[in-house]
């Protein structure tokens, strides 16, 4: 593929978006708030409610406990728009940018080059001292995070699914040579 | 304290990046760093190069580690001094985006891209360890960027790194460092980045191709490598004799690309065509075998009848 080719396809993606469309019934679906969803997922879920109360656009939220088997790519929350499906905090900023309402039309490009890398520290940093804590600390972990991600599913499923969980996320930190810090 | 680097090429004082990172922030402050070419990496406590090994205590082979150490040796030139709290926080954000959003594209073009790994990197690294252990080494590292890229798309990852160089162009600005006129360990980051995207030659330069675009970086890159990595005679006399096999090397990668494309082509336009001949062929023979099976099971008799003579 080409540089050509690169840009065809970020415009495909781009329109298949289809930004133009009303802004009606719109709903963002999250875990339940208070008793599944873990720190940084409770962090993303609001971080968006804030940001679209912000814009003052309408929108209504939906708790269901499996949203991370909803969403296309496991990231929560996600936003449904007829039948766009948008997830994660930047797709979502994303996407309203694309639509005309934005929070930064004030600042200068160096300024939101400066937010765009305070944004993806708070981000990344945060989510992995986070995961690291919930799911690599054992107490933690045996008395939080197991039953709190646990908690929707029936028996068998309550113990086995946040052990696999648990071993996915270890390996993703191990991954970015966190495993070991104190 | 000694700092081992992978070997020189491409007109780069090393050709990988986390080793260029290092050796631009030591030369930056000017440090005594002894700085050794190796091509050993197991020799390090997590098997990857850079590491800088020192007197006491453990090797370094964490950056942030290493600009502590480099502040905390005594020199006249300390990095980051003059950085208030501000400025020192916009540079760990800085530093923070860039692992995130720039680092994945990098380690495709170089690890994860097919095209480029077989042609530059497979070679290249193959080329500078020993026989058994090289196969094993290039193996754990493409393992471990394709993990490390986990199920983002191409397209997402150069989505991602496209912004990025927009941000940090945006940044730079007309500046010639990133905060004001004096280097700081993010410009050591950015250089570190972004050069062997520019020196490095790939047969797939997608990055590169959007890297050019961005005239303000490529100047950062060059007055960077000008002022503080200058390469030596020697070094670049023996480069100058390997590019012609590399130049031949990748030339000949970029046109069995294009044959292959070219095959594939034509490949997907020749079921368009009605295969007439086949059918008619398929008509023949089936119409013949009916026929041989009506003679044998005696639907169609034949008999031959003798003309009687006389």
């Amino acid at each position: 593929m080409s540089s050509a080719g690169v840009i065809t396809q970020l415009v495909t993606d781009a329109l298949s978006m289809n930004a133009a469309q009303d802004w009606e019934d719109v709903s963002l679906f999250t875990p339940y708030l208070n008793d599944q969803a873990l720190m940084y997922d409770f962090a993303d879920c609001l971080a968006v409610q804030t940001f679209l109360r912000m814009t003052s656009l309408p929108f209504n939220v939906r708790q269901r406990p499996n949203v991370d088997f909803i969403s296309p790519d496991g990231v929560v929350p996600l936003l449904k728009i007829n039948k766009t499906l948008i997830t994660g905090f930047n797709a979502i900023v994303d996407f309203v940018h694309k639509k005309g309402v934005t929070l930064t039309s004030h600042l200068s490009e160096t300024q939101v080059a400066d937010m765009r890398a305070n944004i993806s520290m708070i981000e990344h940093l945060l989510t992995t001292v986070e995961m690291y804590i919930l799911w690599k600390h054992d107490e933690t972990y045996d008395k939080v995070t197991k039953l709190r991600y646990g908690s929707v599913y029936h028996w068998p499923l309550c113990s086995v699914l946040p052990f696999l969980k648990r071993r996915q996320v270890i390996e993703e930190l191990s991954d970015k040579d966190w495993s070991s810090k104190p | 304290m000694e700092l081992h680097i992978w070997p020189s090429d491409f007109g780069l004082p090393t050709i990988d990046v986390s080793s260029l990172q290092f050796l631009a922030c030591s030369k930056m402050c000017a440090s005594p760093v002894k700085v050794v070419s190796s091509a050993s990496p197991w020799r390090s406590p997590n098997g990857e190069l850079p590491m800088v090994s020192q007197q006491e205590g453990k090797a370094v082979t964490d950056f942030e580690k290493f600009v502590d150490a480099l502040k905390k040796c005594g020199q006249d030139v300390v990095i980051d001094a003059d950085l208030t709290s501000i400025e020192r926080a916009q540079l760990d954000a800085f530093s923070c985006y860039l692992h995130h959003n720039l680092y994945p594209a990098v380690l495709h073009t170089f690890w994860v891209d097919e095209l480029n790994y077989n042609t530059v990197t497979q070679y290249w690294y193959a080329s500078h360890l020993h026989f058994p252990y090289n196969l094993y080494y290039l193996e754990k590292r493409k393992k471990k960027a394709l993990r490390l890229l986990g199920s983002k798309t191409d397209t997402e990852i150069l989505k991602d790194a496209f912004l990025a160089l927009n941000t940090l162009s945006t940044k730079l600005g007309d500046n010639k460092f990133f905060c004001g006129s004096k280097p700081t360990s993010l410009d050591a980051l950015v250089f570190g980045y972004l050069a062997p995207l520019l020196r490095v030659p790939l047969p797939n330069d997608r990055l590169q191709v959007q890297l050019s675009a961005c005239p303000n970086l490529v100047r950062f890159v060059e007055t960077v490598s000008s002022i503080y990595l200058p390469l030596s005679e020697d070094e670049l006399k023996r480069q100058q004799s390997n590019r012609k096999m590399w130049t031949s090397r990748i030339a000949k990668a970029k046109s069995d690309k294009e044959m292959a494309r070219a095959t594939q082509e034509s490949a997907d336009a020749l079921p368009e065509e009605p295969p007439m001949r086949d059918a008619i062929l398929f008509t023949l023979g089936a119409l013949t075998l009916s026929l041989v099976f009506a003679v044998h099971t005696g639907l169609i008799e034949v008999s031959v009848e003798q003309e009687i003579s006389e």
